[in-house]
């Protein structure tokens, strides 16, 4: 169920708190959360409602057996069963979603032709196996101790503000709030004004942008100017950030409403100074998980090796970070790539990119962010060719594939907006104006309102087809 | 917490409360029939029956059987489809907020074409649909010809070759009528580098068999378009019809020398209340001035309609002539005028000839039959995309007809695709 529909803002989402909080026993809180976040997955994707069923128990149980090993310091046994426990995890989500990948690779190695048709992938399956497996190495690790009860633990894994794209939280983040759900007015009010804000990022700005990006990205590159494939460009950077950050921002809201703090995911990313900064502030949860769980337990296990192990470090973590956003060739590249300029950052780039002006630092890493989406966006690796042609204007500034043939000239306005909310400007502001009494807050809390009901314009329209009679 | 907190928290949760409140108070829209949209609006107890069934069951005591559905229902997705088409067709105030937010479109697009000189701009942000201000007209962009349109027409090209070959006793006759997508005179040509710019027809013309008439009715000018076609719709005003009526005419006159009289309207008649609001106004909600609806009147041969070999009365001509119809703005007058059918409409009148026709067309079309019915005694109509199945060789075997008429534009005429396509 998309936070955006009619649906859940009506309906699931003031239901929800409801039961959440008229419940007297606050025990039995994560018991709602538990129901109505299965009722939340099922409504869009019920196929797969086992594969949660499936994902807490191995969990959930290995974690048990962790703790009672660990307890029993029978510290071998406890590996093996961590060792188990991730790959029980690895063993659900690369099924999923990346068995067609490596069979169309044995095929194009083998002479030989494999009849396999990809099942449809479980939503949020990355996310809420990667939450596991967090879960189960910060047990071994004694992090946190393993959660007893299976209604608690299951409001973690499966907590329906984060279940489809994250963040991705680690169980000692929420843990006390999932231990005594509370319902703190304040933090309710911060929420509404988060979610509200994410509605409008996801729905005005981010979703009329994809309207112009499919446009763009759908069409013959060898025949498209620069122009169109500078905005397309520009556009899609500024998209794909509102979009996800949007989602953020509204499950972090809702996470709030509820009594959850669940972690940041953004920092303003586009403003950062080198592309290590840029991984340090975007989707910091899984950049989180990448360096907790497989960064830093490489360099441990590599210490004694001197060359180029931190490169090479970051290369297999970038490389499977790239791998974890799809079961693609472009992903994996787009993840190299990211591999290849963290390394040479880590070489002693970015000490010296330290000692240039901040504007070409700001410059250096914007363009080499841009560019990578062009890796990320475009899944036809053999059109990347052109794409960067017509960047540099090999088919001229303006060629047949224009503003107006695509019919997406209305949509540049919407970049002034999409600038200005991914930069740190509006949020000061907001910011600014929320710590202080008087007019300033009341007006702000009147934008607030006046942003939610102009959003749900934008939601209704969206479902307004008129019919063309075209059966006539 | 402080006061306007409060206030700001109240308001927020009075809104999102409001769609469940208005629903358990059994608040409904005033017509379940959406006009605009030609749909009837979902509503959740007539989305499932199923679920009816299911409390049956567990009337009956049958608690499995009714888990069962009411699962397979759920997993199967239909109900949290039907469910969300439900909220949202439901939502009070719908239409006035859609209305809203097409406006900020508008102004949008108004404010990103306000550096440019265009005569022509976007109607909308969802259609593809335009609009030329100073006309107050809406347009559809240029048609595309690229190869595969070159094959699709090679393809009809083929198949008219065949059929003609196949048939050589009757008289085929194709009337195309140029419309402004696929023109030389559309203003947004020089936006579209694949624009068909007229192309299609030139191609088509030195390619077609010389077993088959042609007939065009061009469009030299925006003149042209204005004087025939309406401004918020996609079809003819009556004056286009009477003039692809007289194209015809001279066209099925070629083979047939004793064809009767043409027909002349005796007036023509515009109904005083009606402001058409047509498809393209429907589609972008555009607040643009309706047309005129404008018909003819003259004395018109009697005829037994039937579709799919059932009688019955298939448009409202009578009807709105006496002063019975309705002016609800969007009411699509055009089909509820001139009429539509389901599947092989047949037109059997009294007249003096026993000759027989075959008309393969779509909407543009429906309107010619009963003037073309006053030349025969049996005239057929199929429009190919409500009889997917209809193939000539079979409709011949089982109805004599002398002249075949393949009328309408670039798609019914020469492109053959899944939907449009001409099996001899």
């Amino acid at each position: 169920m998309p936070f955006s529909s009619i649906t859940f803002i009506f309906l699931f989402l003031p239901i929800t708190i409801i039961l959440f909080y008229v419940i007297p026993r606050k025990g039995w809180r994560n018991l709602v959360l538990v129901a109505t976040s299965l009722v939340f997955f099922a409504w869009s994707d019920p196929q797969h409602i086992h594969v949660l069923f499936i994902s807490i128990m191995i969990n959930y149980f290995m974690g048990r057996f962790l703790d009672r090993t660990q307890n029993q310091e029978a510290s071998k046994k406890a590996k093996w069963l961590m060792w188990t426990g991730i790959i029980l995890n690895l063993l659900l989500l690369g099924f999923l979603k990346y068995t067609g990948f490596f069979l169309n690779i044995i095929e194009a190695i083998l002479p030989i032709t494999i009849d396999y048709t990809q099942p449809t992938l479980p939503l949020g399956i990355s996310f809420f196996t990667f939450s596991g497996i967090a879960y189960l190495l910060d047990v071994y690790n004694k992090v946190n101790p393993a959660e007893k009860n299976l209604i608690t633990f299951s409001s973690y894994l499966i907590m329906f503000p984060k279940l489809l794209q994250g963040p991705i939280t680690r169980f000692i983040e929420i843990k006390e709030d999932l231990a005594q759900p509370k319902f703190v007015p304040l933090d309710m009010m911060q929420g509404v004004r988060r979610f509200i804000g994410g509605l409008a990022k996801k729905v005005i700005l981010a979703d009329s942008l994809s309207m112009a990006t499919n446009q763009i990205f759908s069409s013959n590159f060898s025949d498209m100017g620069a122009n169109v494939a500078w905005f397309g460009l520009i556009a899609y950077t500024l998209q794909i950030y509102l979009d996800f950050s949007g989602y953020t921002d509204m499950a972090i809201g809702i996470g709030q409403m509820l009594g959850f703090k669940l972690p940041e995911n953004f920092n303003f990313p586009y403003i950062s100074r080198s592309i290590s900064d840029f991984w340090r502030r975007w989707h910091m949860t899984l950049g989180g998980w990448f360096r907790i769980y497989l960064f830093i337990p490489l360099e441990f296990a590599r210490k004694r090796e001197k060359f180029l192990r931190q490169q090479s470090n970051l290369l297999i973590v970038f490389l499977l970070t790239g791998f974890w956003h799809g079961a693609s060739w472009n992903f994996v590249i787009w993840g190299i790539y990211y591999g290849i300029i963290l390394a040479i950052e880590a070489s002693g780039f970015a000490k010296k990119l330290k000692k240039v002006s901040p504007i070409f630092q700001h410059a250096y890493a914007l363009v080499l962010i841009v560019i990578g989406w062009i890796f990320f966006r475009i899944t036809d690796i053999g059109s990347w060719g052109s794409f960067f042609g017509a960047l540099i204007g090999a088919h001229g500034w303006r060629s047949a594939v224009t503003f107006r043939s695509l019919n997406i000239l209305f949509y540049i306005p919407f970049l002034i907006p999409g600038i200005l909310f991914s930069l740190p400007f509006m949020h000061r502001l907001a910011e600014k104006t929320k710590s202080k009494e008087g007019v300033g807050r009341i007006v702000l809390d009147i934008v607030y309102i006046l942003l939610f009901l102009f959003t749900l314009t934008f939601i209704l329209s969206k479902g307004f087809t008129a019919f063309m009679y075209a059966e006539f | 917490m402080r006061k306007i907190s409060r206030c700001f928290l109240f308001t927020f949760f009075i809104i999102i409360l409001s769609l469940p409140v208005y629903w358990l108070l059994g608040g409904k829209p005033a017509s379940q029939v959406s006009i605009v949209e030609g749909r009837v609006l979902a509503l959740p107890e007539k989305s499932y029956p199923t679920l009816q069934i299911a409390l049956d069951y567990i009337r009956e005591g049958q608690l499995g059987d009714a888990f069962t559905l009411v699962w397979n229902l759920y997993t199967g997705g239909s109900l949290q489809r039907k469910f969300d088409a439900a909220a949202t067709d439901q939502f009070p105030l719908r239409m006035p907020l859609i209305h809203f937010s097409k406006a900020f479109d508008r102004q949008t697009i108004s404010l990103a074409y306000a550096f440019s000189n265009d005569a022509v701009v976007s109607a909308d942000m969802t259609s593809n649909i335009y609009i030329i201000p100073n006309e107050e007209a809406l347009i559809f962009p240029p048609g595309i010809l690229d190869q595969q349109g070159y094959t699709n027409m090679d393809e009809r090209l083929i198949n008219y070759d065949q059929i003609s070959s196949l048939y050589p006793n009757i008289n085929f006759n194709i009337y195309y009528v140029e419309t402004l997508a696929y023109s030389q005179v559309h203003p947004l040509n020089r936006y579209f580098a694949n624009a068909d710019k007229g192309q299609a027809i030139e191609y088509f013309k030195s390619n077609l068999t010389d077993r088959i008439e042609l007939g065009v009715m061009p469009l030299d000018g925006m003149k042209d378009q204005l004087a025939n076609f309406y401004r918020t719709d996609h079809h003819w005003n009556i004056y286009g019809i009477l003039e692809a009526y007289n194209g015809i005419y001279e066209l099925l006159k070629q083979n047939f020398v004793n064809i009767s009289e043409k027909f002349t309207p005796d007036e023509l008649y515009t109904f005083p209340d009606i402001e058409f609001l047509g498809s393209l106004a429907r589609k972008t909600l555009y607040p643009i001035t309706g047309d005129p609806f404008t018909v003819y009147i003259g004395e018109l041969a009697n005829c037994i309609v039937s579709d799919n070999g059932i009688e019955g009365k298939y448009d409202c001509r009578d009807e709105y002539l006496v002063g019975n119809y309705q002016t609800t703005p969007y009411l699509d007058h055009y089909e509820l005028f001139f009429g539509t059918q389901t599947g092989l409409l047949e037109y059997n009148c009294e007249t003096t000839t026993n000759r027989s026709i075959l008309v393969i067309g779509d909407s543009y079309s429906r309107p010619l039959i009963p003037l073309i019915a006053q030349h025969y005694q049996q005239t057929f109509f199929v429009d190919l995309r409500q009889v997917p199945e209809f193939t000539l060789s079979n409709f011949l075997n089982d109805h004599s007809v002398e002249d075949v008429l393949v009328v309408g534009d670039y798609e019914v005429v020469f492109i053959d695709t899944e939907v449009w396509s001409i099996h001899p």
